[in-house]
């Protein structure tokens, strides 16, 4: 069985937390920009010639 | 510290003129890791595999039918790919311990070549961390001075280079893992654009940010390896539409941008280095102020955390244990954050491409140092500069990341030593795709800076 976070891990995990949504909280930019994920389905078409 | 260091570039000439031979290489190397064995740059090394591929490659070398220049020296290879004669193990108790049976594509790429994969590289546990000082198997100590840490998380391949072990070895990079302990060790570290490098077979830490690049003497032979690197292959589909390594242009005169700003701070002394480094450069150099930094690291961090978890979950469930307590926190942190809050790091990843690439206008090389400060001190565990004061792992990462959210091809290069006698490293970003443009770049002001003394 996984044994349980300790006290220092939930408090590690919570100042990373805090720092990561204080950055993303503020972001603005291009309201209707897309997020940069990549998707490129001919990319996964290994049977399709090159 | 070794120092005169054989090149791959001296190798590869003195293989073609028969003033070397694979045999005397891989003996030498052999050597070298006995006489270093302090630095504890090595996980995994046998002497039979070794001398097994020389004694093949010396055949071929004699028959004068070479694989390749490089047929015949030996590279070593960071713990994190797979390897088909050694374990894997990403220096984790969390690993499983046999080998893999598989190489890695580069590895396979090189090993066609005639290369000696010559052994496994100390390694940051699962690349996720940049010091080197969380390793199953012990810290990496610095050749410059072994009270100093390598930087990582490739910080034993940066120190078998820098000892003068192999002339190159292979590392990998999601937030700067070849180029933190390329500049901390005084070598030259790559990078190549997300896209344009297999990275099958280099366990993941986080897939859209990994990369797997080269560590080595010179900036050369950077060059001599990247057409092993570059190029599509089936097995790792963001290489769809890669080009393999082409000739590098010609570059006429160079315009640089030399990036500040808040969240980009530096020592006083690796300051001085960069701003000394550019203006011996010859190049235009045009300083611009970096917004939001705070908000682009969180992106990156967001993005490393989430996808590092979704990789490790298995593990995660069945063998947490064996996960440093850090690694672990780590994982944890990225089960928490939500669907919301990755779409939001992604869209704000897209904001930064578009500003390094477009709203900055034309320019050959983005600069940075590639550390704010020279190699920490083993034990030091926080940096204070220019008004900062971040932990050593913080310091470490303190630029890099910017090269792996953005996916721009990146490259350090070695430009001075601190008062302490330890290197300062310079990292120069290229744009998208263009990895040869930013080795030409790179070349021309390496080569400058070195005739400048």
């Amino acid at each position: 069985m996984t044994k349980s976070l300790t006290e220092d891990q939930e408090k590690r995990i919570a100042a990373t937390l805090k720092r990561i949504r204080a950055g993303l909280s503020g972001a603005a930019g291009d309201h209707f920009g897309e997020p940069s994920h990549l998707f490129d389905p001919e990319a996964h078409d290994v049977a399709k010639p090159r | 510290m070794s120092q005169n260091l054989d090149s791959l570039t001296d190798q590869i000439r003195d293989l073609a003129e028969g003033r070397q031979a694979p045999v005397s290489l891989a003996e030498r190397a052999l050597a070298r890791v006995q006489s270093h064995a302090e630095l504890n740059a090595f996980v995994a090394i046998d002497e039979e595999i070794v001398m097994t591929q020389a004694k093949a490659a010396q055949l071929r070398w004699q028959n004068g039918a070479p694989l390749s220049p490089i047929d015949g020296i030996p590279i070593a290879v960071k713990d994190n790919y797979l390897t088909r004669d050694y374990a894997t193990t990403a220096c984790s108790d969390a690993a499983p311990l046999e080998p893999a049976g598989v190489d890695a594509t580069v590895v396979a790429n090189l090993r066609a070549a005639g290369a000696v994969i010559f052994g496994k590289t100390n390694m940051h546990e699962w690349a996720y961390g940049a010091t080197n000082t969380t390793s199953n198997v012990g810290v990496t100590k610095n050749p410059h001075n072994p009270a100093h840490i390598t930087g990582g998380s490739s910080g034993g391949s940066g120190a078998a280079v820098a000892a003068g072990v192999v002339a190159a070895a292979l590392g990998s990079d999601t937030g700067g893992s070849v180029r933190i302990p390329s500049a901390a060790c005084g070598i030259y570290g790559f990078k190549p654009s997300y896209g344009r490098a297999s990275r099958h077979g280099v366990l993941p830490l986080s897939w859209s940010l990994d990369a797997p690049g080269p560590m080595a003497t010179e900036l050369q032979d950077i060059v001599h390896l990247m057409p092993y690197f570059l190029g599509a292959d089936p097995k790792d589909r963001s290489t769809a539409h890669a080009k393999p390594f082409g000739s590098l242009p010609d570059v006429g005169p160079l315009k640089l941008i030399n990036l500040t700003g808040a969240g980009l701070e530096r020592s006083a002394e690796v300051d001085g280095a960069v701003n000394a480094a550019l203006r011996q450069s010859a190049a235009q150099v045009e300083q611009r102020t970096l917004q939001d930094i705070d908000r682009y690291f969180a992106a990156w961090e967001a993005i490393l955390h989430c996808e590092a978890s979704a990789y490790h979950q298995p593990l995660l469930q069945t063998r947490a244990e064996g996960f440093s307590p850090v690694t672990r926190a780590h994982l944890e942190a990225g089960t928490r954050l939500t669907g919301v809050e990755l779409l939001t790091a992604q869209k704000l990843r897209g904001d930064l491409i578009r500003y390094l690439t477009t709203d900055l206008g034309d320019w050959d090389a983005l600069v940075l140092p590639t550390l704010p400060v020279p190699a920490p001190a083993h034990g030091e565990d926080w940096q204070e500069f220019g008004n900062r004061r971040v932990t050593t792992q913080d310091s470490m990462t303190w630029f890099c990341w910017l090269g792996n959210l953005s996916g721009l091809p990146c490259v350090t290069l070695p430009i001075a030593k601190s008062s302490k006698g330890l290197p300062i490293g310079m990292m120069l970003m290229g744009r998208p795709g263009a990895d040869e443009a930013l080795l030409a770049a790179a070349l021309r002001i390496d080569h400058t800076l070195k005739s400048k003394g």
